[in-house]
């Protein structure tokens, strides 16, 4: 069976506060992005996706069951994985403890087995060399991957991904990258990120999240299109652009509904396009 | 006001500015803590029933309640208090302020339940009725004032102060727990192995050489009161030198080297100071335990 | 689960909070015993065991929580395989209330048993309680309980009608009837708590 997430109506209140409304989407094997600014609704979501959190409204079916059903709840879970957005880790354990803590409470009961799984998820972060080591030890891209690690157990078929690449450099990026890639071959990943990068480089398909609802849902390639002729290089911050920055080069880039005439256009990115979708207030560098 | 003018400013750079704003920030955040207001209440409770509902027959016992619900629970509030911000400690160190400025504005903090001490001190002295005049045993009124400021604003204050100093210095939340509990025991034992010994000067030592203590003791069978040796003036210097060890002990920690000096200086200072008003509390006041009964009999033990 | 799972999950327990307790009640009630009854009363004893349901708070503490309540593994299990840390304080309370008991051979072993089973539940119970919505309850549970337990012996309008330990007979019976009360609220509040965690999705 397809591995398949699916929402229909997802609304998530806390107190008098939605963080989530009207959420519908439906998604398959491969890597889907959250994009969106601070309080936009992409932890709560993803928090609902792991199942950590009931939605307050609408439905959820992942894998074809029901998370609100405690016996599918379970299935669903064992096929799952999750790295939060800050994790706390026991106190006195070492990264392979750890994982194999978690894959104790994965169902994984048989020893022999588990460590080879424990040490497998390990290789594939890259913290082989790293194992017998504490958790207190390590750096804070090593943690990050060690939480990824313990997601990794039993190759889910939905892995749900909550800042992944903070604290990482561009080497460990790019091990995420592949690692990721090969996970979303079979799985549905979901992933929240800051890093435009990542996101170009890794997902096919984003979800712009604003205010708790989702302002925008198709491909990455489609999304990078909508700024199309719509970003240009000048020599002076434009003031009616949306947003306006002073480059490496010395040039501004700038970003707005329309270019002015005879603008020296440039080709968009995945950053310029979630800049004009936001609808924000107009960003503008300081003038020299 | 650009930050860097701010920190320009003579009259905001002023440490003492500095301190206050963050003195009363720190205050603010004690009154907010849950276990104030529920320290309140009960103390509130307490205080009515030993206090206002009978005549009170043992001032001695009156101690327990505003020790506890503000000393005690001042312990676990100062520890707590300390304790909330060590996750932004790598942040907090490199602000402008010390830590020792902010552990001083933690200190002052302490003001907070030392006010509602003083205030339940004064309630204490204006609604009071002994059951007689034997139920303050041979304490006279300046001895009684002193025992009572003893047991309620001194412990208000030095609770916190000590909690701050041990979350200071010690890292683990569990030690809270044990902190309540050696403290609590500690007065406990020593009262109790004077109570056995009565004629022993050692155990007197012992019953002094605590943050709290009792000067009264009330029999049932037969009904009367003890008074202990000691004198409640000096014990109360005692109490606020070991405030005062608090204090220094929690500014200590993480100190900078050119603050060290002056500090253990202080604590010398301080330690000295504690020193002699323990061998003074335990040397004056009554020299033996006396005995005063409901019809007027005087006995030295 | 096999016994070796259930060991990597009791890995997970704050052994120092729990060791450190323990040691601390030992040392509490040691003092009690040496000291004896007429000293002291049974304060410092009582208080040992408020150290005891200290311990026991802290083994429900449980860092990892945001991954580890998602995980297949039913908090029954969960909070059964943490349940054997308990073994430790009550093994130090057992050994305690053998040596108040031989100290003075008057005191009945039941009573003393009963407390020491008492006070440990009721500090597990009050971390279960809260650790649905607290990953890590032992800090507060372990203070509020502590704070409780030593008011009870220390402020006499409680003491005199609150026995937290067994010494004289009517002590005795006060301290079997409030400590029986209290492991079998404990008992209920565990099992509640647990189940309605494993029972409610996203609990």
């Amino acid at each position: 069976m397809t591995a398949t997430i699916e929402i229909d109506s997802v609304g998530r209140r806390y107190g008098s506060t939605w963080a989530l409304r009207e959420a519908s989407f439906t998604l398959g094997p491969g890597v889907t992005g959250l994009l969106g600014p601070n309080g936009a609704g992409k932890t709560t979501l993803l928090r609902v996706l792991a199942t950590a959190l009931p939605p307050t409204t609408g439905t959820v079916s992942l894998l074809g069951h029901d998370p609100a059903v405690p016996a599918q709840q379970t299935g669903i879970r064992r096929q799952l994985g999750y790295l939060p957005q800050e994790l706390g880790f026991p106190r006195g354990f070492t990264a392979f403890e750890f994982v194999d803590y978690v894959a104790v409470l994965k169902e994984w009961t048989q020893p022999d087995a588990r460590h080879e799984e424990v040490a497998r998820v390990l290789d594939a972060v890259g913290l082989t060399h790293s194992a017998a080591k504490r958790i207190r030890a390590l750096s804070g891209g090593q943690r990050r991957r060690l939480g990824l690690a313990q997601a990794l157990i039993g190759s889910p078929r939905i892995l749900v991904l909550d800042e992944p690449t903070t604290g990482l450099d561009p080497e460990q990026r790019a091990t995420l990258r592949a690692v990721l890639a090969e996970v979303a071959r079979e799985a549905v990943v979901v992933l929240s990120t800051h890093q435009t990068e990542d996101l170009a480089a890794l997902c096919e398909r984003v979800i712009l999240l604003d205010g708790g609802r989702v302002n925008y849902d198709g491909t990455v390639v489609d999304f990078v299109g909508q700024a199309a002729g719509r970003v240009w290089l000048a020599t002076e911050p434009d003031p009616r652009a949306r947003a306006s920055w002073r480059t490496g080069t010395g040039l501004y880039r700038n970003i707005a509904e329309q270019a002015p005439p005879g603008a020296e256009l440039v080709e968009p990115s995945l950053e310029d396009a979630y800049l004009l979708l936001r609808g924000a207030a107009p960003i503008q560098a300081a003038t020299r | 006001m650009t930050i860097t003018e701010v920190y320009l400013d003579p009259v905001a750079t002023r440490p003492v500015a500095r301190l206050a704003a963050l003195a009363r920030f720190e205050m603010r955040r004690y009154v907010r803590h849950p276990m104030f207001p529920l320290g309140i209440g009960l103390l509130a409770l307490g205080c009515y029933y030993l206090v206002l509902r009978d005549p009170l027959t043992d001032p001695g016992g009156l101690f327990g309640v505003p020790a506890f619900f503000l000393g005690v629970f001042g312990v676990a509030i100062g520890f707590r208090l300390t304790h909330s911000t060590r996750g932004a400690d790598e942040v907090l160190d490199v602000a402008p302020a010390s830590p020792q400025l902010r552990t001083g504005a933690l200190c002052l903090a302490a003001l907070v339940p030392f006010a509602l001490g003083a205030l339940t001190l004064a309630a204490i002295l204006i609604f009071l009725r002994p059951a007689g005049p034997w139920a303050y045993g041979m304490l006279g009124p300046s001895d009684r004032f002193a025992m009572l400021a003893g047991e309620v604003a001194a412990v208000a204050l030095g609770g916190p102060l000590l909690g701050i100093a041990v979350a200071r210095w010690v890292r683990f939340a569990w030690a809270l727990p044990l902190l309540v509990v050696l403290a609590s025991v500690w007065v406990i034992l020593v009262n109790g192995v004077a109570a056995t010994y009565p004629h022993s000067f050692a155990a007197e030592l012992l019953r002094l050489l605590t943050p709290d203590t009792y000067f009264l003791t009330l029999d049932q069978q037969p009904r009367q009161m003890e008074t202990l040796p000691g004198s409640p003036w000096f014990f109360l210097g005692w109490q606020l030198c070991l405030c005062a060890l608090a204090v220094t002990v929690a500014l200590l920690r993480d100190a900078a080297p050119q603050r060290r000096r002056p500090l253990h200086v202080t604590l010398a200072a301080v330690g000295l100071a504690a020193v002699a008003m323990y061998l003074l509390a335990a040397t004056g006041g009554l020299g033996h335990t006396v005995v005063t009964r409901p019809d007027g009999t005087v006995i030295p033990l | 689960m096999t016994a070796w799972p259930a060991l990597v999950l009791l890995r997970a327990v704050t052994w120092p909070a729990v060791l450190g307790l323990t040691a601390g009640a030992a040392l509490v009630g040691a003092v009690g015993v040496a000291l004896g009854p007429a000293s002291t009363g049974s304060a410092p004893l009582a208080t040992a065991g408020a150290l005891l349901a200290a311990a026991a708070a802290f083994t429900m503490d449980e860092p990892s929580a945001p991954i580890v309540d998602i995980t297949p593994t039913s908090p029954v299990r969960r909070t059964a395989a943490r349940a054997y840390a308990l073994s430790i304080p009550i093994l130090a309370g057992a050994l305690l209330a053998i040596a108040v008991h031989t100290r003075d051979p008057a005191l009945s072993p039941t009573a003393l048993a009963v407390a020491v089973l008492g006070n440990t539940l009721l500090g597990f119970a009050a971390a279960c309680a809260t650790r649905r919505r607290l990953a890590q309850p032992g800090g507060p549970a372990a203070t509020a309980i502590t704070v409780t337990l030593v008011a009870a012996p220390l402020l006499n309008p409680i003491a005199r009608r609150v026995q937290l330990f067994p010494g004289s007979p009517p002590a005795t019976l006060s301290s079997n009837t409030w400590w029986t009360l209290a492991t079998a609220s404990s008992l209920l509040t565990i099992a509640v708590s647990t189940y309605v965690r494993a029972g409610k999705p996203y609990a």
